[in-house]
């Protein structure tokens, strides 16, 4: 069942729900009263002019919304938001994806929208940094660079003219993803920020917060600049994607990983933005507390943070003030 | 095949004149008392829920008396039968029955015509022109059948399709009526069902007062079908406004 479905004790509960309540007389936005379903009508003042935008449609001189949503207003544009829709996407956004397909000159990934995204080959940097015009051999080995079912980080360039979406990993820090976990989560939850790619230097972890909803934590590993590199270097740095495919994640490592990956989680049941530090400072609770790394998924870890989540924007507000 | 010359040919022809099945009432005094005590214009509580299943983009448990029924959305996702552009979106339904969902354990398969009933009845209410070159699969459950499934079916979808945020005309409602002899019975079970001499199913969209289908079965007098066609489309206002509210609970706790 979506929602917190956690078994809470009778005092748990009631914290949990003065916490959620504390929440939603501090949200700027408490207007239950636009908040529409189907075929409900839009209240609008007829005599201005207005735009009907996404979500609505003209019912015998009504507007009247087609989602269920909330109804938003900017100048004269009057459109329904819905609750839970998929990913929309904007150009320049920093998506994570996993590879469905390879076909001819192209990859087709799965990111949480409509249809799959694609990543031509020529969008994509040559394992060796040298630009050049893709060949038939490029073409033949593009299983070496990604195969079905990688996962791969990459930005969105443009939509083509029928809706699909074009994306491009032209930096060294697009790429393959590996030796971490991916988790899905809802694509409003991660709001555009100035970064997306998180090195938290005291796990040696690296976080991509994905605006389609899909987050990756992982190991850390160092971006080679392409720039950088001559020849002599070339041959070196060849073999060491070899040794690292042997080299073994150490325990401390996979720990910090799977705690940052539920403190995710718990963030997103919650139903927070999740943004790098709030999770850090709930990963720090959880070490503060004590707590076990598959216990953050019980019931007294998510009161906890909602808690003190409350208390974190109660302070807030009152600085504000 | 080789007839002998001067013989009459074979021909085939119906037998008019002689009904197929002996009325199940024969007498016209008969009154039929419902099993669970309701009156007979009277339609089972309803109770509906959003949410029911995490991994689709939109779901919905819908239980009315014993019949339960689970409906999850997957989309708009693409598909490889869509691969050809096209301006409107597509709409794939599937209906099945569980091995437990009779009295007697079944098969479970998956009911083609169920299936294609559900497609026409949905296809009217939502705007295909907003998902091009893209599929929305709806796929429903009968955990459990206690008598008019698939218009439960019907109304369990049309929540969960809102739920996924796809855009509508309008929520759909779905209410079916029997004919048992000169009683005309709303929401029936499975036995009221079994001994029906007619059905007629019902699936509209009450704020815009518009029928995306009617489904007659058996044999009807002209008055009878108007009346059982008044009672279905209240029956369905009725059955709407309590969708509404469901979504707006749902829409009110999410909301944070």
């Amino acid at each position: 069942m979506r929602g917190l479905q956690l078994p809470l004790s009778q005092t748990q509960r009631i914290r949990l729900q003065r916490a959620l309540e504390k929440l939603q007389s501090l949200s700027c936005k408490a207007n239950s009263d636009a908040s529409v379903t189907v075929a409900d009508t839009i209240p609008v003042n007829y005599e201005d002019a207005f735009l009907k935008g996404h979500g609505t449609t003209d019912l015998n001189g009504d507007l009247v919304a087609t989602v269920c949503g909330v109804v938003e207003r900017i100048n004269k544009l009057v459109y329904v938001r819905a609750l839970r829709a998929r990913y929309k996407p904007e150009v320049g956004d920093i998506v994570v994806g996993r590879v469905v397909e390879v076909s001819q000159k192209r990859w087709r990934l799965e990111i949480n929208f409509s249809l799959d995204a694609i990543l031509m080959l020529s969008s994509m940097n040559m394992p060796d940094g040298i630009q050049r015009r893709r060949t038939a051999l490029d073409e033949l080995n593009m299983r070496g660079i990604f195969e079905e079912n990688d996962v791969v980080c990459a930005e969105v360039r443009n939509f083509q003219h029928d809706g699909s979406l074009q994306l491009q990993a032209r930096s060294q820090k697009y790429g393959k993803l590996e030796k971490g976990q991916l988790l899905i989560v809802d694509p409003y939850l991660v709001k555009k920020s100035k970064q997306h790619f998180h090195h938290l230097e005291q796990f040696g972890i690296d976080l991509v917060l994905g605006r389609n909803g899909f987050i990756w934590v992982g190991e850390h590993v160092e971006a080679r600049d392409s720039m950088v590199v001559d020849q002599a270097n070339s041959s070196e740095q060849s073999m060491v994607p070899e040794e690292k495919n042997k080299t073994h994640t150490p325990l401390e490592m996979r720990q910090n990983i799977c705690r940052i990956a539920n403190a995710v989680r718990v963030l997103s049941t919650l139903g927070f933005s999740i943004d790098a530090d709030l999770i850090l400072e709930t990963v720090e609770l959880s070490s503060t507390v004590k707590i076990d790394i598959h216990d953050m998924l019980g019931s007294e870890f998510h009161v906890l943070v909602a808690e003190r989540e409350a208390e974190r924007r109660s302070l807030v507000g009152k600085r504000k003030r | 095949m080789a007839a002998k010359p001067g013989s009459a040919p074979v021909t085939y022809s119906p037998n008019l004149g002689q009904k197929t099945r002996p009325p199940i009432f024969k007498d016209n005094d008969l009154d039929w008392v419902r099993p669970d005590g309701r009156g007979f214009h009277q339609c089972r509580p309803a109770f509906f829920r959003t949410g029911a299943v995490n991994s689709a983009s939109g779901s919905a448990y819908a239980e009315l008396g014993s019949t339960k029924v689970i409906v999850s959305v997957f989309g708009p996702r693409e598909s490889k039968k869509a691969m050809m552009y096209s301006d409107t979106g597509r709409l794939n339904c599937n209906f099945s029955y569980t091995t437990f969902a009779t009295p007697v354990r079944g098969q479970g398969s998956d009911h083609k015509e169920f299936s294609s009933m559900l497609h026409k009845a949905l296809e009217g209410a939502i705007m295909l022109e907003t998902f091009p070159k893209t599929t929305v699969d709806v796929f429903a459950l009968v955990l459990e059948s206690g008598g008019s499934d698939l218009p439960v079916v019907i109304s369990c979808a049309s929540l969960a399709l809102a739920d996924a945020g796809i855009m509508m005309y309008d929520l759909v409602a779905a209410v079916s009526v029997s004919c048992l002899g000169k009683n005309l019975v709303i929401d029936p079970v499975l036995e009221e069902e079994s001994y029906q001499d007619g059905s007629l199913m019902l699936t509209c969209m009450p704020s815009r007062n518009e029928v995306t289908q009617l489904t007659f079965t058996g044999e009807w007098s002209t008055p009878d079908i108007n009346e059982a066609m008044q009672l279905c489309l209240d029956a369905c206002s009725k059955l709407g406004k309590v969708m509404r509210t469901c979504l707006k609970e749902a829409a009110s706790a999410s909301q944070e």
